[in-house]
């Protein structure tokens, strides 16, 4: 493999690599998507040409890095659709089995050269392929893949007609509008800009003629645009009409072959049509460079306030007030740019949660097959965006509630058959915006969760006694699936079931800075709900002051805050306490922790916080208030480091500490220890 | 403060003209009283311009695009940086695309190239003071 290479250096070679790989899995990715959607709608054609593109890119690639193993089995398939599509055949169940053996053999080659091993063979997954081929039909092996699908759109780029074919589906308008300019319009292209500028918040625009970087533009007298809605026309018409622009305005529906043609001498891709969402023409980036971006706007910041306080200490001096005003402008300009800037990087980092949310559709479809049940998959809110540090870790979490939805929420079809239910069994994932944060909600319409079990279980297993086991509620018992160990489970399935997992689950939420809940009806199903908030690059936070120093934590691990007193504080073992609404909750003193100077105990509050579903109170000398920080890395040498989640800086310029509570309540404990062995 | 005096053509309101050719205000001057506008401030430069957009809030402002000091796209910038709301048109001598499209990209509402003729200005800046004050792009 590789051999075609030894022209580029090591580190290029290395880079090409991992561009190959990143882009294969994406491919097998898709492919399986594409499988499975037509599993569910084997009439659908246009599916069907999207997995022989994909299929032909990944042959080009593999053989082009002598991958050819898959290679070749990427030619198997291609004979396989174009069998399937010459035949008109619906796609039948052995051939789709085939498909997705075909692809799941084509994943395990691509692992197993990427570390190294490529000598897999693919003669046995080929014999498959030309077995069915040969059963099919009697003339087999053609290799004219060059065959051309039929389709409406021909006349358009593979990506206009792509993009039409979807809008169609979605159930958009397909339309064309044309627009006669003004006959003192001037600097067309500008013209041309605007319209389709404003066209394009009513709709997407496919395609532009003349082309508005073609010289022609200035001499045209019309504008035509295809442009993909759902808006109704007098929308359109209000967009596309700008005074002194557009003279008269025709909108007509674009369906038959003939629009189409007619268009196709001066139709061009437009920079929209370019920059269209088609997942192929998305731009790859390493998640450190736009890290790096995000850093740099923080040092910008930085950098604007102090030229802020420039032109503030400028006021009082001498120089002419006009000088200052300005400078004042600039600033509060600048300001508006860096404001646009980081929402611009944070954006970047968005994906939507389908990156995860797509591999769940097999998964479910494998696990039903062998625990011989029968569930199936519902998905909302797929375009949900999300920052992809936290998508890329929701996938462990999401896996094992799935996983154990399908060994222990859904019953076997007898059971459910029984309970009146129908036999399939349905597992809703959805995602959604709740205020500023997101919500990624897994339910599913089984057994729900035994309670009563769950609670003897946790006294069976030693974590609560008989006393606190009558204390709690049945929401709050809910909570001891949390716990690690505690499995109602009587029997171990395969994937689930060990009493591991959930809280894991719950531990990898957290570290996403998000709260998970669960929610059970006996008989009804379960609900597990996460809570996560849209991004780790910038906390919602609570500033407050120790000893003249500014320090903050997440405002999500706050629970509330109270004014110290003498009435709510006491002393347990030698340990300050909060005793809150007959709770007794630890406190640590923040300056004790920080070892910073102690300044006259005046009127102090205590921030109550929950740190690994414990509640701790921290002393702090006074609140400042809520803010959006933008988290920096701290440097690992840093000083007391393992107590600080990462830094900031505020609006004045200055560094400000993220405290790490669970940390802070870890360090606390361990200071108590050794003042003890002390004593 | 003077008599604004409103022609029969549409409502009165008051502009600020920023050229740094003298010949230019005038007869876009022109052009904006004919409406039934008036002028209540000329700029010549970039920075004259933003500081008079502080002081008299005019309801339009015609901004020439290539002006001393300061240019109209950065006056513009400064000027919205204040007043998001403000309507601009810029002018600008044909061959400025670049110019025009980032101002229009900026904020500013249409735009005009020299030479033009009066009863096209006119429909134009009709069109953005009586435009609802939605972006041009």
């Amino acid at each position: 493999m590789w051999d075609n290479f030894d022209h580029i250096s090591e580190s290029e070679l290395e880079e090409l690599k991992k561009s190959f790989y990143a882009q294969s899995y994406e491919i097998v990715e898709k492919l399986q998507d594409a499988l499975l959607q037509i599993a569910e709608r084997p009439d659908d054609c246009d599916m069907l040409a999207t997995v022989k593109r994909h299929v032909h890119t990944l042959k080009g690639d593999a053989l082009s890095v002598g991958l050819t193993s898959v290679g070749s089995i990427c030619h198997g398939i291609e004979d396989l659709l174009t069998n399937l599509s010459r035949n008109a055949n619906l796609v039948s169940e052995p051939a789709m089995e085939l498909l997705f053996t075909s692809i799941d053999v084509i994943y395990q080659f691509l692992v197993a050269s990427e570390i190294g091993n490529d000598s897999s063979s693919a003669d046995a997954i080929m014999e498959k392929i030309s077995a069915y081929l040969r059963e099919e039909n009697s003339v087999t092996k053609v290799t004219d893949i060059g065959q051309k699908e039929r389709t409406v759109f021909h006349a358009f780029t593979e990506c206009q007609r792509l993009q039409l074919q979807k809008a169609q589906q979605d159930g958009r308008e397909l339309l064309e509008i044309e627009i006669t300019f003004h006959e003192l319009c001037s600097e067309k292209n500008i013209a041309a800009c605007m319209i389709i500028q404003r066209l394009s918040s009513a709709g997407e625009i496919v395609a532009v003629a003349p082309a508005i970087d073609s010289e022609d533009i200035e001499t045209a007298k019309t504008l035509r645009c295809v442009l993909t809605t759902r808006e109704n026309e007098g929308l359109l018409r209000q967009s596309a009409y700008i005074a002194g622009i557009t003279d008269t305005l025709q909108i007509r529906p674009l369906q038959c072959e003939d629009d189409v043609l007619a268009l196709e001498k001066n139709l061009s891709a437009t920079p929209a049509a370019r920059l269209s969402k088609l997942e192929n023409e998305l731009m790859r980036v390493e998640p450190e460079k736009v890290d790096r971006i995000m850093n740099l706007v923080g040092e910008l910041i930085i950098g604007r306030s102090m030229i802020e306080q420039i032109a503030r200490d400028l006021e009082g001096e001498s120089v002419s007030s006009t000088l200052s005003a300005r400078l004042f402008r600039a600033t509060a300009y600048v300001e508006r740019i860096v404001a646009d800037l980081q929402k611009s990087a944070m954006k970047m980092r968005m994906v939507p949660v389908n990156q995860i949310f797509r591999r769940f559709p097999k998964m479910v479809r494998d696990l039903s097959s062998h625990s011989g049940k029968k569930v199936s998959i519902e998905i909302y809110g797929r375009e949900t965006e999300l920052d992809k540090k936290i998508v890329d870790a929701l996938g462990e979490p999401l896996s094992h509630i799935i996983r154990n939805a399908v060994d222990h929420g859904i019953e076997h079809p007898e059971e459910r058959k029984r309970s009146g239910k129908p036999e399939g069994g349905v597992i809703t994932l959805r995602a959604y915006h709740e205020a500023s944060q997101i919500v990624i909600e897994v339910s599913d319409d089984g057994r729900g969760v035994d309670v009563a079990a769950l609670k003897r279980k946790a006294v069976e297993s030693g974590f609560i006694d008989i006393a606190e086991r009558d204390k709690l509620t049945d929401s709050a018992a809910m909570n001891l699936v949390f716990l690690s160990g505690l499995s109602t489970s009587s029997s171990v399935g395969e994937t689930s079931g060990r009493g591991v997992g959930m809280d894991a689950v719950k531990a990898s939420i957290q570290a996403l800075k998000g709260i998970t809940f669960v929610d059970s009806l006996p008989g009804k199903g379960t609900t597990f709900r996460m809570r996560l908030p849209l991004t780790l690059a910038v906390i919602k936070a609570l500033l407050f002051e120790v000893s003249g120093s500014q320090y903050a934590i997440p405002i999500s691990s706050v629970v509330e805050a109270v004014s110290a007193s003498n009435d709510n504080l006491t002393t347990i073992d030698g340990r300050d306490a909060l005793v809150l609404r007959e709770q007794v909750i630890p406190v640590i003193n923040l300056k004790v922790l920080f070892d910073l100077k102690r300044t006259e105990d005046h009127k102090q509050v205590i921030i109550v916080a929950s740190a690994r579903s414990r509640h701790i109170g921290l002393r702090a000398d006074r609140l400042v208030g809520q803010q959006e920080l933008v988290i920096k890395s701290v440097p690992e040498n840093f000083t007391q480091s393992d107590l600080v989640a990462g830094a900031s800086i505020l609006g004045d310029g200055r560094a400000i500490l993220i405290l790490d509570v669970a940390a802070a309540y870890r360090k606390a404990i361990e200071r108590e220890m050794n003042k003890e062995v002390v004593a | 403060m003077e008599q604004l005096p409103v022609g029969n053509q549409g409502p009165a309101f008051r502009c600020l003209i920023a050229d740094d050719s003298e010949f230019a205000r005038k007869t876009i001057g022109k052009i904006i009283t004919s409406l039934g506008g008036s002028i209540i401030g000329e700029a010549t430069t970039g920075n004259e311009a933003v500081t008079m957009y502080e002081e008299l809030r005019p309801d339009l402002v015609l901004m020439d695009v290539t002006m001393p000091e300061l240019d109209g796209v950065s006056a513009l910038r400064m000027i919205l940086a204040e007043d998001e709301a403000a309507k601009v048109v810029v002018v600008s001598a044909m061959g400025h695309k670049e110019m025009i499209w980032k101002a229009l990209c900026m904020g500013a509402k249409h735009y005009i190239t020299k030479p033009y003729a009066s009863g096209y200005a006119g429909m134009v800046i009709q069109s953005v003071i009586r435009g609802n004050g939605g972006r041009a792009v």
